[in-house]
C-alpha cells in the first residue's frame, strides 16, 4: 500500500513534467548545472575528497561528531565519478530524448550522489550549490512545479539582491577589485546591482508581457556582463534559469491559445508543499533582518537555508599565541582549507584550523604547551564585534567546538 | 498551469510599488553616502571602538604598583645611584654569565631592569627577560612585522607585570616573572613616542591628526579610557617628571615643553636653538638639558622655562646630563669621551677630562663612596662623598672625584656595559657585550660582600 503511494507520488511528479516541455527542458538544465559544479569541483582538486581526505571534517548544522556519515574516500570517489556519468546522462535523456521518466530516475540518482557529496563537509557549501540542489530537489519531489520553479527563481534573483543591500557590498569593493573604478561609480554600480536583481527579479512573476520581458531583458543583460567580468560559474547557472522562465513564459503563452487540447486526466496538483518550501527559504533569507540572537537555534538553523552573503558581510580579527615552555609567540592563523568570503569568518572553521595547529606543534616541537586564542567578528549591520571564542588553552582534549562559549579566559579547564 | 489574465491587477501593482520603494529605501538605508561625497567603506570603519576589546574580555585585575625601573633610575633622570648609601670604591666582578637568548641575530636597543632581571627589546619582533643569572626567562614574540625605522619599545615594568608594546599599536601585559599572557590590547593606530607607566595607567602616546594622543590604559585590567587625552606636541617626544612643580618637562626637537598631568594641557613652552639630547634632567624647579649645539642649558621651571644660563660643552654631548646632589654639579659625558663638570647653579664649567669611552654606554651617574675613601682621596666631607661614575676605557667602569676629576678607581668587567648598571641591594648588575659580540651577564660586587660570601661558600662546603 505504501509502495503503491510512493510510486503514485513519482508518477505524478514525472507526469507533470511530462506535459510542460519547459520543465523537461529545465531538468536538462539542472542535470548540466550539476555537471558544471562537478567541474567547478574537479578545477579544485576534487574538493570533496581533498577535503575529506584533510581528517578535519567540517559538520553542518554545528553537529558536534559528523563522522558516523562520513564516508570512506576510494567509496567518496566512486561517488564523485559516479556523479557526473549520471548526471551527464540525465542532461541527454531530458533535453535529447522524450524518455521523461527515464531521465527523472537518472536526475534523482545523481541527485543522491551529489547530495552525498556535498553533505560531506560544510565548506563545500557555496550559493551555486545550494542554488543546484534546492532547485533539483524542488524539481524532483515537490508537486505544482510549474509556479514553485518561476517562483524559486525568482526568488533566488530577489534574495541575492536583497543579500547585497548590505553595506559591504554598496560600499562597491567587488566592482572596484574587478574592475578597477572610481569609488563613487562602484558604489553606484553597486546599488543598481541590487535594484536590477531585486525588481528584475520580481518582475519575472508577472504575466504582462511589458514587464516580463523588460525585467527579463535586464537581468539577461546584467548575467552577462557578470558572465563577461565576474563569476563564470555563477552567471551561467542564472542564464541557465532565466532559459528556462523564458520557455516557460512562452509555453504558457501557447498553452492560453490551445487551452481546449489541454490533459486535465489528473488534477491540478496544490501549491501547498511549495508554498511550505518558499516559506522556508524566505524566512532564512530574512533572517539577517531579524534581530535574532548569535549563536540561537533558530538563528543556526535558518542560517543553514540562507545565501551565504555576495560580498564578505563579516570582518575578523583573530589573535593567537603558541605558548611553549619558555616562550610565547604570537601567530599569524589564516584558514587553511576554506577562502571564500563566506567561509572565512567561520569560527568553527577557526576552531578546527587550531585543533590541526595543535596536533601538529605537539608532535613537532616538545616545548610546545598549548595555544591560546580569540576571535572576534563583526558583521556591519552590527555596531560592536561579537567574540566568538576566547579560549586560553586551546589544546585541551576535553575542549570541543560546543564547549567553546563555555571556556572563558579565566576559566579554563586546563589551569 | 496559470491561465489567469494577463493584465495587471490595481492592487498587485500597487504592491509592486511599495515593493520598489522599500528596495530603494533598503538601498539608501545600506548606503547613505550614495549622492554624498563621502565614502561608504571610511564611514563603515569610523566608531568601531570594539576592536580595542581587551584580550581576554576581563582579565584577572592584578595590583600595578609604581615603575620598578626609570631610565636613569627616577622619573626625573638625574641619573642619581637609587641606593643613596656610601658604596666601596673597590668592586669587582663576583661573577659572570653569558646570555644565550636562543634567538638568531637578536640585537637589544632598548634596556628595562629591576631586581628580576633585565628586559631586552630592539630591531627584532622578540621582547626577552633575562634573569640575573643570565638565563632567559622568558621570550614573547610580536606578530607585526616591524619597518626598518621602528624597533619595539622599552619594556615598562612595576611589581608584577612586564608591558611590551609594538610601535604599531600592540599593547601586551605579562607576568612579569613567569611570562604568561596577562592582557592584549590592540589600539590599531601607531605609537609616536616612549609609553610610560603613570598613576596607575600605562600611557601610550599614539598618533592623532595633530598632536599627540595620550592612550590610556589602566594597568590592572587592560581597559582603554576611551576619552583619553590629547597633546598638542610633536611626536616623538621624551619626558621627565618635575614634583616639585607638579608637571611633566617633555623635550622634543629643540623644544622644552612643561605639561599639566591632570589635564595634559601645555604650561609653557621653551624654544632653544639647537635639538635637545634625550630627556630633561629636573632638580626641583630647575631644569637641564643638554643639547646638540654643544651646549648645557638651565631653565627655570618656575619661570615659565626662562634660560638662566648655557654652558658651552666641547662637543655635542653623547648622553643626558648626570646630576650630583649636595655638590651641586652636573656631568656630562660627550662625544669625544670627555666629561664636563658644570656648577649646577651658575653654570660655570669647572673641568673636563678625558674618560677613553669606548664602550656603548656614553652616560655618567653619580654615587656616594665610603668614609674611608673621602679620607683617602681628600674630598670633602661636606659633599658626603658623592662621586662620578662612568663608562671609561675599554669594558670597565671609573670612579672620579667632582672637585678635581682624580680617577678613584677602575673596575674592569668581562665586555662592554650597555646600560647604566643595575643596583641590586649592594651590587651592581651590568648587561654587557663582550667583543665576540656575546652579551654577558656582570656582576659587580664589593670586595668586602665578595670576602664575605667566599668565606660563607668555603663554610658551607667545608663543615
Amino acid at each position: 500500500m505504501r509502495d503503491a503511494r510512493r510510486m503514485e507520488i513519482v508518477r505524478s511528479n514525472v507526469w507533470e513534467i511530462k506535459k510542460s516541455g519547459s520543465l523537461k527542458t529545465l531538468g536538462g538544465i539542472l542535470a548540466l548545472f550539476h555537471v558544471a559544479l562537478f567541474v567547478f569541483w574537479s578545477m579544485q582538486d576534487r574538493l570533496p575528497i581533498k577535503l575529506v581526505s584533510s581528517g578535519q571534517p567540517m559538520c553542518w548544522s554545528l553537529m558536534e561528531n559528523c563522522s558516523w556519515m562520513h564516508l570512506p574516500v576510494s567509496l567518496l570517489t566512486v561517488i564523485f565519478f559516479a556523479y557526473v556519468v549520471f548526471m551527464a546522462l540525465a542532461a541527454a535523456v531530458l533535453i535529447l530524448t522524450d524518455w521523461v521518466g527515464f531521465g527523472f530516475y537518472l536526475l534523482m540518482i545523481g541527485l543522491f550522489f551529489g547530495m552525498s557529496l556535498y553533505f560531506q563537509d560544510l565548506r563545500l557549501s557555496t550559493n551555486e550549490g545550494y542554488f543546484i540542489f534546492f532547485l533539483t530537489f524542488a524539481y524532483l519531489f515537490v508537486p505544482s512545479k510549474h509556479r514553485l520553479m518561476r517562483r524559486l527563481i525568482a526568488s533566488f534573483f530577489i534574495a541575492r539582491g536583497l543579500s547585497q543591500c548590505a553595506p559591504d557590498w554598496l560600499a562597491g569593493s567587488w566592482y572596484m577589485e574587478h574592475l578597477h573604478l572610481p569609488v563613487k561609480l562602484a558604489e553606484w554600480l553597486a546599488a543598481m546591482s541590487v535594484l536590477i536583481q531585486m525588481i528584475g527579479g520580481a518582475t519575472l512573476l508577472f504575466r504582462d508581457g511589458r514587464y516580463f520581458w523588460t525585467g527579463w531583458a535586464t537581468l539577461f543583460l546584467y548575467e552577462c556582463a557578470y558572465l563577461y567580468k565576474g563569476d563564470a560559474f555563477s552567471a551561467s547557472l542564472a542564464l541557465g534559469a532565466l532559459v528556462y522562465i523564458a520557455l516557460d513564459e512562452l509555453e504558457l503563452r501557447k498553452a492560453e491559445r490551445q487551452y481546449i487540447y489541454q490533459s486535465f486526466i489528473r488534477p491540478e496538483p496544490s501549491f501547498l508543499w511549495a508554498g511550505i518550501l518558499l516559506g522556508i527559504f524566505w524566512a532564512a533569507q530574512l533572517a539577517p533582518f531579524l534581530s535574532l540572537k548569535r549563536g540561537s537555534g533558530l538563528k543556526n538553523t535558518l542560517s543553514i537555508w540562507a545565501l551565504h552573503p555576495e560580498a564578505a558581510h563579516e570582518e575578523c580579527v583573530q589573535k593567537t599565541w603558541a605558548l611553549y615552555k619558555s616562550k610565547t609567540e604570537e601567530l599569524d592563523m589564516e584558514p587553511q582549507l576554506a577562502k571564500q568570503p563566506a567561509m572565512y569568518c567561520n569560527p568553527y572553521l577557526r576552531y578546527l584550523d587550531l585543533k590541526a595547529l595543535c596536533q601538529k606543534l605537539k608532535e613537532t616541537d616538545p616545548e610546545f604547551v598549548t595555544l591560546s586564542s580569540v576571535f572576534q567578528v563583526r558583521n556591519f549591520r552590527e555596531k560592536s564585534s561579537y567574540r566568538a571564542f576566547e579560549v586560553k588553552d586551546f589544546c585541551d582534549a576535553d575542549l570541543t567546538f560546543k564547549r567553546l562559549a563555555e571556556v572563558q579566559w579565566t576559566t579554563n579547564p586546563a589551569k | 498551469m496559470d491561465y489567469e489574465s494577463r493584465k495587471v491587477k490595481w492592487y498587485w501593482m500597487f504592491l509592486f510599488i511599495i515593493y520598489c520603494g522599500v528596495a530603494v529605501y533598503l538601498l539608501f538605508q545600506g548606503n547613505p553616502y550614495l549622492y554624498a561625497k563621502a565614502e561608504l567603506h571610511a564611514a563603515l570603519d569610523v566608531g568601531e571602538t570594539t576592536r580595542h576589546q581587551t584580550i581576554p574580555l576581563h582579565p584577572v585585575a592584578v595590583a600595578a604598583s609604581a615603575s620598578t625601573f626609570q631610565t636613569r633610575y627616577s622619573f626625573e633622570r638625574t641619573g642619581i645611584d637609587p641606593l643613596g648609601s656610601p658604596r666601596s670604591k673597590n668592586f669587582q666582578e663576583f661573577e659572570h654569565f653569558n646570555v644565550d637568548f636562543g634567538i638568531d641575530k637578536f640585537e637589544p636597543q632598548n634596556v628595562a631592569s629591576d631586581a628580576s632581571g633585565f628586559y631586552l627589546s630592539g630591531k627584532n619582533l622578540w621582547v626577552i627577560a633575562v634573569g640575573l643569572d643570565g638565563k632567559v626567562r622568558w621570550r614573547y614574540k610580536f606578530r607585526d612585522a616591524l619597518t626598518d625605522s621602528h624597533s619595539i619599545l622599552p619594556v615598562l615594568i612595576d611589581q608584577n607585570s612586564a608591558y611590551l608594546v609594538h610601535p604599531s599599536g600592540q599593547v601586551a601585559c605579562l607576568d612579569k616573572q613567569s611570562g604568561e599572557l596577562r592582557w592584549v590590547l590592540s589600539l590599531k593606530t601607531d605609537v609616536v613616542s616612549n609609553p610610560f607607566l603613570f598613576k596607575g595607567n600605562l600611557v601610550v602616546p599614539t598618533k592623532a591628526q595633530t598632536g599627540v594622543e595620550m592612550t590610556t590604559i589602566n594597568r590592572s585590567t587592560g581597559v582603554l579610557n576611551e576619552d583619553s587625552p590629547h597633546l598638542e606636541i610633536k611626536p616623538g617626544f621624551q619626558l621627565s617628571e618635575s614634583p616639585s612643580l607638579d608637571v611633566l618637562i617633555a623635550t622634543v626637537d629643540n623644544k622644552v615643553i612643561a605639561v599639566e598631568p591632570e589635564d595634559w594641557q601645555v604650561q609653557w613652552s621653551q624654544t632653544l636653538t639647537d635639538p635637545v639630547k634625550g630627556p630633561a634632567v629636573t632638580v626641583g624647579s630647575q631644569i637641564y638639558v643638554a643639547t646638540l649645539g654643544a651646549k648645557l642649558i638651565k631653565l627655570d621651571g618656575s619661570r615659565k622655562g626662562k634660560v638662566d644660563w648655557e654652558a658651552d660643552l666641547t662637543k655635542p654631548p653623547a648622553g643626558g646630563p648626570a646630576f650630583i646632589p649636595v655638590v651641586n654639579r652636573l656631568t656630562v659625558l660627550d662625544t669625544s669621551g670627555s666629561i664636563s663638570v658644570i656648577d649646577a647653579k651658575s653654570g660655570k664649567v669647572y673641568m673636563r677630562f678625558s674618560t677613553e669611552n669606548h664602550n656603548p654606554l656614553a652616560e655618567t651617574w653619580s654615587a656616594r663612596l665610603k668614609g674611608q675613601h673621602i679620607e683617602e682621596f681628600k674630598m670633602d666631607w661636606l659633599q658626603k662623598g658623592w662621586t662620578v661614575w662612568s663608562p671609561c676605557f675599554d669594558s670597565a667602569f671609573c670612579i672620579y672625584t667632582p672637585n678635581k676629576a682624580m680617577l678613584v678607581n677602575r673596575l674592569a668587567m668581562s665586555g662592554r656595559p650597555v646600560a647604566l648598571p643595575l643596583p641590586v641591594e649592594r651590587r651592581l648588575v651590568f648587561l654587557n657585550q663582550n667583543k665576540a659580540g656575546h652579551f654577558v651577564i656582570s656582576n659587580m660586587m664589593e670586595e668586602s660582600e665578595i670576602k664575605k660570601l667566599r668565606k660563607e661558600q668555603s663554610t658551607g662546603t667545608n663543615p
